[in-house]
């Protein structure tokens, strides 16, 4: 009766097919049967954990790297407030010898650092102060240009901040904060 | 089986195809179809995959409240005019023919797809879409019409 119409319906529909990759996810679907849908999740497991471990070991790094940095500014502002102070010298030293015979209640004794021996700094007396919530010295110094600068040092013990050494600029100041021989050392400065 | 699923899973597409006129959601239809089956642990036939299409589809487009199979009666209007323009037009191109058949409702189509593509008898189609028979050669000879027209005069008639 139509079977041009029929003939042109039919071919339409016959070109159309499902694509390859379809066929073949399909045929395996059916091949593995229903344990073959709960194997595609099973199958995604490892991959999943896997991942996870990879996010963790990232994620947990990088979120100890961000506390580190986190403390490391938090010490940096307290400094800078200290010495904003300009409290006056408890004890006038010119030497860090006469500092550890006279400074005995700290829990440490405070050094000299390795680190302030290029900027050619001189040590005029020190003071008890706190830092992060623990006993430390405030060393008061006078670099090479006469400005006075601010170390203050405290035990490094639990403390968890980043090994290498960070600056911040606070308030006009230049602040370095960094862990030198079992001390945790805040140097401020006019920046 | 194996050798024979390809087949069998061409044909359901196209049965999904004719349903839908959607590539992508007959793709859908045909996969939640084949897990339908396969949990019921049915045999791979053509008979049962396209009820299970057809199940599927009708449970998945109720709830999107598309329009599916309508009473023939509510299609008497266009039955009247029909055969005012029901000469078949003399080239057929592939490109009017998808158009056109977009135009159709899904049962149109429907009809369509099993008869002309899949060879089926009006009281196999009636079996398969629980119709009369009488229904079924109503309906197809009507969307056949239909379906000239709309190769004839593509803007002359809005989707139904």
């Amino acid at each position: 009766m139509s079977s041009d119409l029929d003939r042109h319906v039919k071919e339409y529909y016959e070109s159309k097919r499902l694509p390859p990759q379809t066929v073949e996810d399909l045929r395996a679907l059916v091949a593995g049967g229903p344990k073959a849908r709960r194997s595609r999740v099973v199958r995604w497991l490892p991959v999943a954990a896997v991942a996870a471990l990879v996010s963790l070991a990232i994620a947990i790094p990088f979120s100890r790297h961000a506390a580190a940095n986190r403390l490391s500014e938090r010490i940096a502002r307290e400094a800078a407030r200290i010495y904003s102070q300009h409290l006056r010298v408890e004890i006038a030293a010119a030497d860090y010898a006469t500092l550890r015979t006279r400074m005995k209640s700290l829990g440490f004794v405070p050094v000299e650092s390795a680190n302030l021996a290029p900027m050619r700094m001189r040590l005029i007396g020190a003071r008890y102060t706190s830092l992060a919530g623990r006993p430390a010295v405030q060393l008061e110094l006078i670099d090479a240009k006469g400005e006075l600068c601010t170390l203050i040092q405290t035990t490094a013990e639990d403390v968890q901040i980043a090994n290498r050494q960070a600056q911040y600029q606070i308030d006009g100041l230049l602040i370095d904060v960094w862990k030198e021989k079992g001390l945790v050392m805040v140097l401020a400065r006019p920046a | 089986m194996e050798e024979d699923l390809e087949p069998l899973l061409q044909s359901a597409f196209r049965y999904a195809l004719a349903l839908t006129h959607d590539a992508a959601e007959a793709q859908d239809l045909v996969h939640d179809s084949c897990v339908a089956v396969m949990n019921a642990g049915a045999k791979w036939d053509k008979p049962y995959l396209f009820a299970a299409v057809r199940n599927r589809y009708i449970d998945r487009y109720r709830k999107s409240r598309k329009l599916l199979f309508v009473p023939i009666e509510g299609d008497q209007a266009a039955a009247e005019i029909a055969d005012e323009f029901a000469a078949e037009p003399d080239v057929i191109e592939f490109d009017s023919l998808h158009r056109a058949l977009e135009m159709l409702r899904p049962d149109e189509r429907e009809m369509l797809f099993l008869s002309a593509v899949e060879g089926y008898t009006a009281q196999e189609i009636a079996d398969m879409t629980s119709r009369p028979r009488g229904t079924i050669l109503s309906l197809l000879h009507r969307t056949k019409q239909k379906l000239r027209r709309l190769l004839r005069h593509p803007g002359a008639e809005a989707r139904s």
